[in-house]
């Protein structure tokens, strides 16, 4: 497993465009999350976060980047995996690295914010496999894993690692167009055995 | 369709509920104000002669309703009111007021009539009832003349009936001798009773003879006996000739009683005519209740509770496919739902969250 150094600071405020996220009702909401979140993993085996959603755009990356940062302002070390092969490495997560492997912030002088990326380019299963040791790799280090999936309806992934993850962050946006198959996408998870944590509406 | 949905669609949408109520309102009072006709209705009894003289000999009496109706009423109340009878009639109508006798033969009228204002429908009524009552003394009072004339036609006609009865019944006793049929008919039968009671008697004679061993006598018993026999089968048979001819018989004569009885009717009450006694009744007919205005609230109310009504249904459906065609957005409550899970945050909408050149 690689690592890479990177400054916490410096990433959150490259992953933001026109306004900061130290305050407002923006990271507010995700501080909240991050406290939720926070009681629903004592009750689990594994601190892992997966957030799946359907479709691109819904606001996995958004969504798994800002609790990552809520989570360290409370001094929680996190490791954020981008677990999506067929994305563009760009967009905030790759505002937190510069290339493959485990990346390392700093936060006035602690360790809090870590990033993996498995390669893109291993099969589904060994992928799969990646992700799911880098997360077994968080557990002794007390490390929060936020895993970001690729959309659900285009890639197993999500539903692959959703078993092996403390529980599903779902992140859906209100379409006004076909409403994606929530209840369909519950019954998968159920079906896994994947726990559910809740769901996150982005209505930005 | 969720209910949710179409009452958020309805909570979003409710002005065009609330126009098509309105609009549906505001249709039935232009139709009130257009179309809406006053109504005044009268009450007229009609007295009916066969009930004040049952059993009475009467013409054919004709109907205040068909009177009423008709386009003659139509005319003469258009020629009296200046209005042209084909808005008249229809502008008339007429029912039975309830009573509670199961038969009634005397009922009252109601005639009814509509008109734009109050006062003309109040004066259609009162036009119309009396030009009713007028004509249907018209055409219900008898003509003496033509009744005398009837009677002489029918009276005539009866006379006929009898002469022809009486002249079969004539022929018919020539043709077969059957004159004094029934008193022929009881003598013959007592002349065949007697012939064989005698004849039953000669041959005991026969039989007591020959018993005694008088033998001389028994042979003349018996030649007695066989001689009477021979005596009751001829009556016999002219006693069955004559009976063959009593059913004719009966038949003619019971149509000269039933003519005779025709004749003597139409005698009779051509002489009560005469005298005055029975001449049918002159028709009877009173205006109970002159032309009022007739409520119509009821109606009115019961038009506005449909429009309102059907105003509603309108709105509900429209907003019914308003909610089947809307691309209204899901709420976080409908995903948080469909998913079975909690809503444990929303990213707020707000200042443009913007990632730069990436996927989310």
């Amino acid at each position: 497993m690689k690592t890479q150094p990177l400054s916490a600071d410096a990433a959150v405020e490259r992953i933001t465009f026109g306004r900061s996220m130290g305050e407002g009702p923006f990271i507010e909401t995700f501080r909240l999350l991050a406290l939720h979140l926070e009681q629903m993993l004592r009750r689990t085996p594994s601190k892992s976060i997966l957030i799946m959603s359907t479709q691109p755009g819904d606001g996995r990356t958004t969504t798994a980047t800002a609790l990552a940062r809520a989570m360290c302002e409370s001094q929680k070390p996190v490791l954020l995996i981008d677990a999506d092969p067929f994305g563009t490495r760009s967009g905030s997560a790759s505002a937190l690295t510069n290339g493959d492997g485990l990346a390392r912030s700093q936060h006035n002088g602690h360790s809090l914010l870590h990033r993996y990326r498995p390669r893109p380019e291993l099969p589904a299963a060994a992928f799969i496999n990646d992700v799911a040791e880098a997360i077994s790799a968080a557990g002794p280090l007390d490390m929060t894993a936020i895993i970001d999936t690729p959309p659900c309806l285009n890639s197993s992934i999500a539903f692959g690692l959703a078993p092996k993850v403390g529980g599903v962050l779902y992140v859906a946006r209100p379409g006004t167009r076909r409403r994606p198959p929530h209840g369909e996408i519950r019954a998968q998870l159920d079906l896994l055995g994947a726990t559910v944590f809740g769901v996150v509406v982005n209505e930005a | 369709m969720d209910l949710g949905v179409f009452l958020r669609t309805y909570r979003r949408k409710w002005v065009v509920p609330v126009a098509l109520l309105a609009a549906s309102v505001l249709g039935v009072f232009l139709y009130q104000q257009v179309f809406g006709l006053k109504e005044s209705v009268a009450q007229v009894a009609v007295l009916d002669p066969l009930t004040s003289r049952p059993g009475a000999y009467t013409q054919a009496q004709i109907t205040f309703d068909s009177i009423i109706n008709s386009q003659e009423l139509a005319i003469r109340v258009g020629q009296r009111l200046h209005r042209d009878p084909a808005s008249v009639r229809g502008h008339l109508s007429v029912s039975i007021s309830p009573s509670l006798q199961t038969y009634n033969a005397s009922p009252v009228y109601a005639v009814y009539a509509t008109d734009k204002t109050q006062d003309g429908a109040t004066a259609l009524a009162n036009a119309a009832v009396e030009e009713g009552r007028l004509l249907y003394i018209e055409l219900n009072t008898p003509d003496p003349e033509a009744l005398k004339q009837a009677l002489a036609d029918q009276r005539k006609q009866a006379q006929a009936d009898l002469d022809t009865a009486a002249a079969a019944f004539a022929a018919f006793l020539r043709k077969y001798n059957a004159v004094d049929l029934e008193p022929r008919i009881g003598k013959l039968r007592d002349t065949v009773s007697s012939l064989r009671l005698a004849a039953i008697q000669a041959r005991a004679d026969e039989k007591a003879a020959y018993a005694a061993g008088d033998s001389s006598l028994g042979w003349a018993a018996h030649q007695r006996a066989a001689s009477l026999d021979a005596s009751a089968a001829t009556q016999q048979a002219n006693l069955n000739k004559l009976l063959a001819l009593e059913i004719p018989y009966g038949s003619l004569a019971a149509n000269i009683q039933v003519a005779q009885t025709r004749v003597n009717q139409l005698r009779d009450y051509e002489l009560g005519t005469l005298t005055g006694e029975q001449l049918p009744l002159a028709a009877s007919i009173k205006i109970v209740d002159p032309a009022r205005p007739n409520s119509h609230q009821l109606i009115t109310l019961l038009t506005y509770a449909i429009g309102i009504f059907v105003g509603a249904l309108a709105g509900a459906t429209v907003i019914y496919l308003l909610a089947l065609m809307s691309r209204e957005p899901e709420t976080a409550e409908e995903i948080g739902h469909a998913f079975g899970a909690p809503v444990l945050g929303r990213i707020p909408a707000g200042p443009v969250w913007v990632v730069r050149g990436g996927q989310n």
